[in-house]
Order: structure tokens, then sequence, then C-alpha cells
């Protein structure tokens, strides 16, 4: 059929159509295909909060948030809620998610989200000026709306100590508390011996927040776990977000023995999750002085099964399945036997241990404890 | 002649039937010493293992059970379920048993941190109890709403089984998003399929077996009667065959077989469609046998995809569900076998 013109052109499908109306479906059901995919292609604004591009993805979008008095803030993870706590900013929180419990009072805070998917009409009527988030969580967030309606989202990738650090240092300046920021980082790295990292400079211009010179963007180098780094002293605990320790470092580098005990860290029974290699759990143990059976891996959170953890023959078990009150499920364990040569059983529920956060001195501190025969 | 194929049929399947079992024992074997560790057949024959290796044996003898156990149930529940619908696609978890047993164990999670103090294997038992409650009230209601005039309406049946079914996703996505945590995680794991066995008991492990065993018999007993059935209930009326108590009989054991299976391991798909179907392409159709066949077909079938996932474990870095394999490994492989059959009918 020759198409001299756009009305020629409806003729000819409408002849198509009423000469042959399967083929007329067909041709109807392609061109609402065609549609659907150009309107898919276009993309939507629920995207990374990260905003940045390039070769290696930056570790927070700090250079991305203006710099302004924020006084309505509404924290979508926990351990941001800490953060803000330990700032001595909990009293511009005007929304927090389920699962923000500490310090305990925060739970006064309204909740505007569940904990995983964030409830977008309840952030919304909170009015925020400021949203922090850990990346992850802001996958479902539609940053670019809330940033065009005027709030401003800051997102921060916190997977080990030296992210919290640098986590504390930014917010710090975001909310106006440059220099709480800055002391409760510092009290981080000095007690688990990260080392100085680059300060984090007020205003927009330039240079990547510090986080930590000795241990990089949060894995392997510069190991803090290796018996000899971190210094003596007493514990660092954190308070009720008001200091991170009252102590010195958590290391007294007695106890541990060179090379660390080996851990295996389980999250789950059913399935068997556990903390492989670039996870929370990795990292305090690393902390803490011990081995990760799974660190040559490349997932962070494998399934194992109970032959794997036979063959991996840890010299520890910690077992952070169960929630708070529960009862610990030591018969679960019943599989890798008892007596010489078995692997010592550590039951921990405590949340310091699955949130990345302020109190990781804590968590390193209490991992310790447990690493011992 | 008539006498050569009456009795051609049966030799057939009598020696699948051998050979199945001997496959399956041979499977056993290699399955028990394959994995992250291996064993040898003579520390398996002699006993002499040391502490690990003993604990090895009865983790992957245990598992081994089950997956026999739960392969046999499926394959010989789907068997019987396509004969009572006379519809090649149906399978255990169409008509809504499955649905029932995925409230009843989902119901019992909710409250289940109450119950951590008994322990995992206990726990393990009521979320057992209470998936095999869920499905046997599903198999009590959709008989009941199936029931017409005196007759079970198949047709009704597999309507308003996969409705059911959906209704039963509904209520299960519903409690789930009640949960949290570690407790969803083992909702949405039970759900997808697992032979992990580490908290389920031998007790257990043996009562499905033995379901399954005492299902596939009943049902090879009432073999010629399904025969006759699957020619027409006028046709099955005609050799003596009550069809309607058949097929009431039929859907209880098919039923019990799904509720024992699903509540120990969860939906693992596709070994109750396409074993028969495999069966029946290779030995025939006659149901004396065939359920015998199923049965031994689904337990290696199963067997043998619970060792390729735990053979590939350490390569992909974290444990695949048994229901995944097999998918993968079924599918095409149904599909090769349908296309030579279909090829060999072309040329006969």
């Amino acid at each position: 059929m020759a198409l001299k013109s756009p009305s020629s052109f409806g003729q000819s499908v409408g002849r198509l159509i009423s000469a042959n109306p399967s083929q007329g479906a067909g041709l109807f059901a392609g061109l609402l295909l065609v549609l659907a995919c150009c309107v898919g292609c276009k993309g939507s604004d629920v995207a990374s909060g990260s905003g940045a591009g390039g070769e290696e993805e930056a570790r927070s979008n700090f250079e991305q948030v203006p710099r302004k008095g924020y006084s309505r803030v509404v924290s979508l993870t926990p351990n941001m809620t800490e953060m803000v706590a330990l700032l001595g900013a909990e009293g511009l929180l005007v929304g927090r998610t389920a699962f923000c419990d500490y310090p305990s009072s925060v739970t006064s805070v309204p909740m505007v989200s569940g904990g995983v998917e964030p409830n977008v009409e309840a952030l919304l009527a909170a009015r925020p000026d400021l949203v922090v988030v850990q990346k992850g969580v802001d996958a479902k967030l539609p940053v670019d709306s809330l940033t065009k309606a005027g709030v401003s989202v800051y997102v921060s990738k916190v997977e080990s100590a030296a992210d919290v650090a640098r986590t504390l240092e930014e917010l710090g300046v975001i909310l106006s508390q440059p220099k709480r920021g800055r002391e409760a980082a510092a009290e981080v790295r000095r007690a688990l011996g990260l080392g100085d990292g680059a300060s984090v400079r007020d205003g927009a211009s330039g240079g990547r927040s510090g986080d930590g010179a000795s241990t990089g963007d949060g894995a392997s180098a510069g190991r803090s776990g290796d018996g000899a780094s971190t210094g003596d002293g007493a514990s660092g605990r954190s308070g009720d977000g008001a200091s991170v320790r009252d102590g010195a470092s958590v290391r007294d580098g007695a106890s541990v023995r060179d090379g660390g005990p080996t851990v295996l860290m389980v999250h789950g029974h059913r399935p068997l999750v556990a903390a492989g290699p670039g996870s929370w759990g990795d990292e305090l143990i690393r902390l803490a002085g011990g081995r990760n059976v799974l660190a040559g891996g490349n997932n962070p959170y494998p399934t194992l099964d109970a032959e794997w953890v036979l063959k991996l023959a840890p010299e520890f078990i910690i077992d952070t399945s169960f929630a708070e009150g529960e009862g610990e499920p030591a018969d679960f364990w019943a599989f890798v036997g008892e007596g010489p040569g078995r692997p010592v059983l550590r039951f921990w529920s405590e949340p310091e241990v699955l949130r990345p956060g302020p109190r990781v001195v804590r968590a390193v501190e209490l991992l310790r404890a447990r690493l011992v025969r | 002649m008539r006498n050569e194929i009456r009795h051609r049929e049966p030799v057939a399947g009598w020696v699948g039937v051998l050979a199945l079992a001997v496959g399956l024992v041979v499977l056993l074997m290699a399955y028990l010493s394959l994995g992250h560790v291996s064993l040898t057949p003579l520390d398996l024959l002699t006993g002499e293992l040391d502490a690990t290796y003993g604990l090895l044996l009865e983790l992957r003898l245990k598992r081994a059970a089950m997956a026999i156990g739960v392969g046999a149930s499926l394959a010989v529940s789907g068997c019987a379920f396509q004969a009572l619908l006379r519809n090649a696609l149906a399978d255990p978890f169409i008509v809504g048993v499955s649905g029932g047993a995925a409230v009843g164990g989902t119901l019992v999670m909710l409250p289940l941190a109450s119950l951590v103090a008994l322990g995992s294997a206990l726990q393990a038992t009521v979320v057992f109890a209470g998936s095999f409650a869920g499905a046997l009230g599903a198999t009590v209601l959709l008989f009941g709403m199936s029931w017409v005039r005196g007759m079970i309406a198949t047709n009704h049946l597999l309507l308003m089984g996969v409705v059911f079914n959906f209704f039963a996703s509904a209520v299960v996505m519903f409690m789930k998003s009640l949960l949290v945590g570690h407790r969803l995680h083992e909702v949405l794991f039970w759900l997808m399929g697992t032979l992990a066995s580490e908290s389920v008991s031998w007790g257990l492990v043996l009562l499905v077996a033995a379901i399954a065993v005492w299902g596939t018999m009943l049902l090879s007993a009432w073999g010629r009667g399904l025969d006759a059935l699957a020619v027409g209930e006028e046709f099955a009326h005609g050799t003596g065959v009550d069809p309607e108590r058949l097929k009431r009989r039929l859907f209880v054991v098919a039923a019990l077989l799904v509720a024992g299976a699903v509540s120990i391991a969860g939906f693992v798909g596709f070994v109750g469609l396409v074993v028969p179907h495999m069966m029946r392409l290779v030995f025939g159709a006659r149901h004396r046998l065939l359920f015998a066949l199923c049965a031994l077909g689904g337990a290696f079938f199963l067997l043998a995809s619970d060792l390729v996932a735990r053979l590939i474990t350490p390569l992909v870095g974290t444990q695949l569900p048994v229901g995944v394999l097999t998918s993968l490994v079924g599918g095409p492989l149904f599909i090769v076998m349908l296309v030579r059959a279909q090829r060999h009918e072309v040329v006969s």
C-alpha cells in the first residue's frame, strides 16, 4: 500500500482492520507495545541519590547537599537516626522509620516509614527540609522530585567503620555541628585505629570526604585487625547519643593472638545466611581481630548449607539470627557437634552487631569479648 | 497378538521399575559421597568415620531421605491429579491443596517467636503440623465445593483450585507483610522450596517417606480402575468401576501426598508436572505400574537435582534453592523428550 499522506495511512489501516480483524488486532497490540516501550524508556525519577558518576562511585552525595540551616530532618535508616542524635540534632527530627529505636528518646518522633520502603506520602506530610538515608534504601525514593520540591537529600554508603566516621563528619557539617561531627569521627577512628583520614571541608568546593586513610573505601586496605595497631586502654562505648566513647581504644592487644581466631557470623538459619566479604559482620570480625572464614568469597551475604559450615570449620560461630528477647537457638547447631575441635557457639543479637552506626566501637568490644574460649 | 500386546507393556514397566530402583541406589551412593567434602565408598561402607565425617553423613542421609520422600510424593500426586482431572497440565500445586499448606504454615510462623524456647526441631514440627492442617482444610473445603449432586465435578475442582490458590497467595502475602527480619526470610525461603534439613527431625522425614510409600501402593492398587476412567466414566462403569468413589479416593490420597511434601519442603516446582509425563512417554500410560515409576522417577529426579545444587554451591558462592534446578534441568529435558516422541509418532 503506498502511503501518500497521514490521512491515506489512516485509511489504509482502517481497510486492513476491517478486512482482517485478527491482523488488525495484532497491529493495534504492536502499536501499544511500542508506545509502552517509549514511555518506559523515558525512565523515572526514582534513582540512586548519590548523584556522582564516574568509574568509582562516590561514597556519598555530600558535595551536592546545599549548606543551609536545616530545621526539619527525616531519617530513613536507623543508623542515620543514631548519628543525628549523636551530633546533638535529635530535636530536628520530624520523621523516622519503625526500626529507629536508639537512643530511646527518638521513639517519640513520628514514623514515616515501615523500614524497607519509605512511605513517600507520610514523608512529605512531615514537611522535611532534609532527608538523610543510607545508600541502598534511597533506591525507592523519588530523589529528583524531592530535590525539586526544595527538600535536600543526603545519601551515604555506610558499609564500614571508616564510612561511619566519614558520615559523622559530613552530617556534622550538614547539620551545622561540624565540631561535634569531627570529634565523633575522630573518636571512632582513634578507638578502632583507622587513621586520621582527610577531613571534610565546610563548603561546597572540591575534595572528597575522608574515610580513614588506613582502611580505604570500606574494606581491604590498612587492616586494624592484626593485633597491634589500635592502641591500649579501656573500652569505648556509645552513650545515649552523647558520645562515642568514654574511655580509650578498644584493643589491648593482649588476648587476641596473631592471626586471630577464625569466625563465622550467621544472620539466619533458614536460609543459613552468613556475613561474607564486604558485609558489616565481616568488618566487625576484622576490627575485633578475628578472621572471617568467608573472606575469600565474593558474596557479602552468602547462603550456606550445613555441609559448608562443617567444611569451613570455624573456631567460633557467632549466631545473630534471633531477635532480642527470644531464646538462644542452640539446638539448631546440633549438626556441628560438641567437644574439643568443634566450633564454639556464641549467641548475640544486640542491634550494634547488625547496624553500621556510631556504636561500632561498642560492637567491636562486645565481639572481642566473645572471641575468647 | 492380543496376548503379546497385553504382556509387552507390563514387561517394559517392570524393567523400568528395576532400572530406576537400581539407578536410585547408585545415585544415593553418589549423593552420600559427593559434596563440599568427599566421602569414599569405603568410608560409607565400613562406617569408620571421624566425628566430622559422621556428622556429614548423617546430614546427607537425612537430606537424601527428604529428597526421595518429597520427590516421590510430588510425582505420584501429579500423576494422580492428571488422571483425576484428565488434564495434562495438572500438577500438585494446581488444585489448591498447596495454597492451604502455605496459609497454614505461614500462619503458624507469625507467633513463632514465642515458640523459640521449644527449640528448632520442635518449631519445624509445629510449622509442619500447621502446614499439614492447612492442606487438609483446603482439601475438605475444595472437596465440599466441587461436590455437585453426589459427584465430583472435575471442572469445578480445577477452577476452584486455581482461584483458591490465588486467594491463598494473597493471604500469604498479607501475612508476610506483618513479619520482619529473619522470620520473613524463613517464610520466603520455605515458600521457595528447600531440602535444608538441619532443623527437621528424622521423625518428620520418615513420616513423609511413609506417606509416599503408602500413597504409591494404594494408587497402584487402583491402577486398573484408573485406566478405565481414563477412557471415560461410562466405560469405567461398564467395567465395574465406580468412578465417583474412585475419584474421591484419588483426590484424598493425592492431597495427602501434596500436604506431606509441601509441609516439609515448601514449593518444589516442576517435579509433579514433568516426571509423570516423562514416565508415560517412556513406559506407557498404564497406571498400575505408572505410579511406582513416578515414585522412583520423582525421587531420582529430585535427588539428582539436589546433588547438582549442592555441588554448584561452592562455585556460585551461595546455596541454590532446589526448585531452581528442577526447573532449569527438567524443562529442557522434557521438551527434548516431547519433541523426540512427536517425531517418532510422525515417522511411525
